[in-house]
């Protein structure tokens, strides 16, 4: 009987330490290989998106919204993921930047691509439901995509969303055709064309972006 | 009988080599049987303290399905295809005035498919971390469910 209370007591110290399940996740679609390619050239692939079977499933009436996120950071480079993990890789390409952009012996480049992002665009289906909002390609590298699934919309459920992710090459200083502000406007109206020329040293380099799908958020089903 | 009487009271008092060394063996199993259900009892409040979730993924056969389920019952990573990947969050904060040594145990089909961001470290006082359970669908995986297990211990850092 003595030991019940000093159970209690070290139980109770050790459960001190608190672990719970955060609803956020992370999923990274398939490595999208766009090979090499050429200046003003304009490719598409595609990202489904979808609530899974056992969110689905007919039991679960808790949640009924999905709120999430196209994140994106410069990709670091294999070593590099190897050496400190993928998360620590993705946020030290983020939070740092080479000292020269032009340069492709900048020591930053030996750990991260040299960003795509800027010229990726995510556009969304509008069905069943508009309720998500995509990015142009040539826009700044912190806008994010933002999509909303839903289990209990009426006729059907807003269970999944297509997202068409769209490379827009860009074209390197002096090289550039005479229709590349047409071709940065056609596509963003809103892009200054002359922002995302790259520097002719960038020539023949691979770029990368890293893309992945997190929720930021779960909700009721409203009424 | 008198030798009998002398013979009692060398019992009582210093008693035979024989005995005395019963009497030691017993005190040595006493002390043994102690430590033997103070671990037993450190082990299993550890068991019972430890926080076990389930971990589970439905391996698609279609390419390129992200199914999502952000639910926080269990370590469901959803629906996904071959070569996709997911992370999942836990976590961790120690509230207590120690430092905690965390170890997480996988088991289970699903445990070769997840990765820890950490594992067998020390969890200082006040120190918050997110866990980060990332799980890789190989190309060979078969479509169909697997399930398993991921237990968080903490034991309290006595060195």
């Amino acid at each position: 009987m003595a030991t019940v209370p000093l159970f209690a007591a070290f139980e109770a110290h050790v459960i001190n330490v608190t672990a719970h399940i955060e609803n956020a996740l992370w999923v990274s679609p398939e490595a999208i290989e766009f090979g090499t390619v050429f200046p003003q050239e304009y490719l598409k692939k595609i990202a489904f998106v979808r609530l899974s079977e056992s969110f689905m499933a007919d039991d679960q009436i808790r949640v009924g919204i999905v709120d999430y996120v196209i994140n994106q950071k410069p990709k670091p480079r294999p070593e590099f993921e190897i050496e400190i993990g993928i998360s620590e890789a993705r946020t030290w390409c983020h939070d740092n930047g080479p000292s020269d952009a032009g340069n492709p012996n900048d020591s930053y480049y030996d750990d991260c691509y040299p960003s795509l992002c800027p010229y990726l665009s995510k556009t969304v289906d509008a069905f069943p439901f508009d309720n998500d909002t995509g990015v142009l390609a040539f826009h700044n590298p912190g806008v994010q995509a933002v999509g909303r699934l839903e289990k209990f919309t009426a006729p059907f459920p807003d269970d999944g969303d297509y997202w068409t992710i769209d490379l827009a090459v860009p074209c390197f200083e002096g090289y550039c055709a005479q229709d590349w502000a047409t071709f940065v406007t056609g596509i963003n109206p809103n892009a200054d064309p002359a922002e995302f020329i790259l520097p002719k040293e960038m020539e023949h380099e691979t770029f990368g972006c890293d893309l992945w799908f997190e929720v930021t958020g779960i909700s009721a089903p409203v009424d | 009988m008198e030798p009998t009487v002398i013979a009692g009271k060398e019992a009582a008092g210093k008693g035979t080599p024989a005995q005395k060394s019963r009497k030691k063996m017993s005190k040595v199993k006493l002390i043994g049987l102690i430590i033997v259900l103070v671990v037993i009892w450190f082990l299993a409040i550890q068991i019972m303290a430890a926080e076990t979730y389930q971990m589970v993924v439905v391996v698609k056969e279609e390419e390129n399905i992200m199914g999502v389920n952000p639910l926080a019952e269990s370590l469901d990573f959803g629906d996904l295809s071959r070569n996709l990947g997911s992370t999942r969050i836990v976590t961790l904060n120690n509230s207590s005035g120690g430092g905690r040594y965390i170890l997480v145990w996988k088991r289970g089909e699903i445990g070769d498919m997840v990765t820890l961001n950490k594992n067998n470290f020390v969890l200082k006082p006040g120190e918050e971390i997110k866990l980060e359970f990332t799980i890789q669908i190989p190309p060979s995986a078969e479509p169909r469910q697997y399930k398993g297990k991921a237990t968080i211990f903490r034991w309290p850092k006595f060195w």
